[in-house]
């Protein structure tokens, strides 16, 4: 009888246990396949929106009329955005496709310039035309090849599930695979970047080689000379404890890493410097702020302070925020009345004590240098008829800024109120183009303030 | 960093002078000089009392905004101050004279997220006594305007919204903030005008920032602070660069991007120091040098990765591009 029971309540337990098992499994599975089902889902729209794309920049070449052209221009631009944002949904993480991505990005750029702006009195240059029909070949190969490798996923069932373990096991992607096509894919590319329409400024897009280039004949300095300069820089006493070791060497330049010890106390200043003249590119200081003692007000004189001792001439305060017990602000000097913004400085300011805590000069470095040309061609009154009708303007200044196809622009900084909105225009002081227009951003509401 | 002592003491006077001016001149108002992007009581105050006269007509927020600012210096202007947008002593003491300023009603209403407004018709009678000096504006007689009037006269213009009266404030109106402990709700039904706010970097949601601060904190705890600054500016540097998404948060979940977000460690409750990293970096700090990759060297298995160049090292982080 007893035995009977025993094994009564031991059988039900085993199909208990095995139904729970069997579910738990299901519910893995279930959610291995839906996973499995996104990234196949990424994979089949990249091919698909690739192909769409080469169609319509074709139907861009033919098309003759201004009206049907920012049609097809500004699909490419959409199709090409959600190509690359297809890309970015593949388990890519850790192989290289970046030049497939880059591509997409170079053509999404183009054609939002071309499609956004008025052809009728800006018809596209010989030389834009030309870039478009480059595009067009181009993602046309990259369609054909990734539709290839899209047959070969169908026909022998791939799943991207097993290629994602095998890149995180790092074994290495087979000839034939999946992932060895989109490489494939990746380095043809390559070749495509290598007559990148907007890589042809002279001056290097990128601020670490502008400064290499800065320091590229300044004098050496040695770990010695250079902990001395960053104490001098902090301001802290010659005898305090430093710890200085190299850059590594992805940076254009060469550089210090330098920690110092904060006199006060048990934190550090960690700041980036450059071997050759000895310049600070950054510096922050770790220590929990909880209090307020002093207004943001103060601390923006005192950041104001510590530039005016260290050299930097005419710097003006453009924009200040307080975060709780922090100041944040950004500096940017002027010439001839001109905001310079790509040599903004900024500055971060602890609003207990007052101590500047940060500290980043690297853009400023790199950046500033005379300007020759800082007299617009435009009155203020010429650049206000640009303005939108409805905006009252009710500040303006003149500024240098970086405009979207990364070149320095003299212009005019306006800002002004539309209903409830603060938006800051930059209107190209040459020649009335609107560079940019921002609506500026309110204050974020607590939203647990319940 | 320099003269720190000095400045502690400098900050020591100043609160002192506060503490011991506020409470005899009966006034909230701290001696500092308040400007845009500050953020705190005397920016609750300066709104509260600005839109008391029809100066500013949003939500009172306690952030020194766009519209604080255009308020301030529309004020200026009519007053024939120097128009520089920043709250001195002169215009602080002309606020003071010719408006109100019931803190305690606004620091609860602001606290509990009520919907008030404070434009100058709030019955005074069961308050303890008029404050400031505000007498002039009694017999202004409501008008309901919400314009934030460039034409406004010297003598403070009432607008209006009817506002219920604040509840009896248990002491003299402090010359600190949150005197005030519980008090009933009264019943507050115009439109939504108080609400607790904070700055917000340009171009980002605090709701971005919480999830960067998420992926900062699962990457990057027990890092360095300048480590935490460098993984935050690396998904903004990814941002920035042709072969990566162009939102942060496209960039965090791209799938094998990060493993923090692999493994779910992303979903930690970050710390305030994972904010702060992420807010230095999207105030442009960048400790890693314009990188694009970070690994840790002892834990990586991308045989790839490693063939990086390499930009620098904080902590156990091996920065890259």
């Amino acid at each position: 009888m007893f035995r009977a029971i025993l094994i009564a309540v031991l059988s039900v337990a085993l199909i208990g246990t095995g139904v729970f098992a069997y579910n738990e499994h299901q519910e893995k599975e279930a959610l291995a396949i839906s996973h499995e089902n996104n990234y196949q889902k990424a994979f089949h729209q990249l091919a698909f929106h690739l192909d769409h794309m080469q169609d319509e920049l074709g139907a861009s070449l033919a098309t003759n009329g201004v009206a049907n052209m920012n049609g097809s221009m500004a699909e490419v631009w959409r199709i090409s955005s959600l190509a690359h944002s297809d890309m970015g949904d593949l388990p890519m993480g850790l192989v290289p496709i970046d030049k497939t991505e880059e591509y997409l990005s170079n053509v999404a750029d183009f054609t939002h310039d071309v499609a956004i702006r008025d052809r009728a009195e800006e018809p596209l240059t010989d030389d834009e035309y030309e870039q478009l029909e480059t595009f067009y070949e181009q993602a046309g190969e990259l369609s054909g090849d990734l539709r290839t490798v899209q047959a070969n996923v169908l026909a022998d069932d791939i799943r991207w599930r097993d290629i994602e373990t095998e890149l995180v096991a790092n074994t290495d992607p087979g000839e034939g695979t999946a992932i060895d096509g989109i490489q494939q894919i990746d380095e043809k590319a390559k070749g495509f970047g290598e007559n990148n329409w907007n890589d042809d400024t002279g001056f290097p897009v990128d601020a670490e080689e502008r400064l290499a280039n800065v320091v590229e004949d300044k004098e050496k300095f040695d770990e010695e000379e250079a902990v001395e300069r960053a104490r001098e820089f902090l301001n802290v006493p010659d005898d305090t404890n430093a710890d200085i070791s190299r850059l590594g060497e992805g940076i254009p330049y060469e550089g210090y890493k330098i920690y110092i010890e904060d006199p006060d106390g048990e934190s550090n200043y960690a700041m980036d410097m450059t071997l050759r003249g000895g310049l600070p590119t950054w510096v922050m200081q770790d220590r929990p702020i909880t209090e307020t003692n002093i207004s943001l007000n103060e601390a923006s004189e005192i950041a104001a302070d510590f530039l005016d001792e260290r050299g930097f001439d005419d710097v003006e305060l453009v924009d200040g925020k307080q975060y709780d017990s922090i100041g944040t602000f950004q500096f940017v000097p002027t010439a001839n009345d001109a905001r310079l913004y790509p040599d903004a400085i900024i500055m971060k300011v602890a609003l207990d004590d007052g101590d500047v805590v940060g500290y980043k000069g690297a853009d400023y470095l790199a950046n500033h240098r005379e300007r020759h040309d800082l007299d617009p061609e435009l009155s203020l009154e010429e650049a206000l008829d640009e303005v939108h009708e409805n905006l009252e303007v009710r500040e303006e200044h003149l500024a240098v800024i970086e405009n979207q196809s990364g070149e320095e622009v003299l212009t005019y900084e306006l800002y002004g109120t539309m209903n409830d909105d603060t938006y800051q225009l930059f209107i190209n002081a040459n020649d009335g183009t609107e560079e940019d227009v921002k609506r500026m951003q309110g204050a974020e509401p607590v939203y647990d303030a319940m | 960093m320099e003269g720190s002592v000095r400045y502690f003491l400098a900050t020591l006077i100043v609160v002192g002078g506060v503490l011991g001016f506020a409470t005899d001149r009966g006034e909230a108002f701290s001696d500092q000089i308040i400007q845009q992007g500050a953020t705190g009581d005397d920016v609750v105050e300066l709104q509260a009392r600005l839109q008391y006269i029809g100066y500013f007509d949003q939500t009172i927020d306690g952030v020194f905004g766009w519209s604080t600012y255009w308020g301030v210096r529309e004020y200026q202007e009519a007053f024939g101050m120097e128009v520089d947008g920043l709250v001195g002593e002169q215009l602080k003491n002309r606020l003071e004279e010719t408006t109100e300023y019931d803190e305690q009603h606004v620091q609860e209403a602001l606290e509990n997220a009520r919907e008030f407004t404070h434009y100058g018709s709030t019955p005074n009678e069961i308050q303890k006594g008029p404050k400031g000096s505000g007498e002039a504006e009694e017999e202004q007689a409501p008008e309901a305007e919400e314009e934030p009037s460039g034409e406004e006269p010297p003598a403070p213009e009432e607008t209006a919204d009817e506002e219920e009266p604040a509840p009896e404030p248990e002491a003299e109106e402090g010359a600190q903030p949150d005197t005030g402990g519980e008090q009933p709700d009264e019943g507050q039904d115009d439109q939504a005008n108080v609400q607790k706010a904070m700055n917000a970097p340009e171009g980002y949601s605090d709701n971005d920032i919480q999830i960067m601060a998420n992926a900062v904190y699962g990457e990057a705890r027990g890092e360095p602070y300048e480590g935490m600054v460098a993984v935050a500016a690396v998904i903004i540097n990814r941002t920035d660069d042709p072969e990566f998404p162009d939102t942060a948060n496209e960039v965090i979940f791209e799938p094998r991007a990060f493993t923090a977000v692999a493994d779910g460690q992303i979903y930690l409750e970050p710390d305030e120091e994972a904010r702060e990293a992420v807010l230095d970096a999207i105030n442009g700090q960048d400790p890693s040098n314009g990188a694009a990759y970070y690994y840790n060297p002892e834990t990586a298995t991308s045989e790839w990765i490693f063939s990086r160049d390499v930009h620098t090292e904080i902590g156990k982080h091996v920065f890259a591009d």
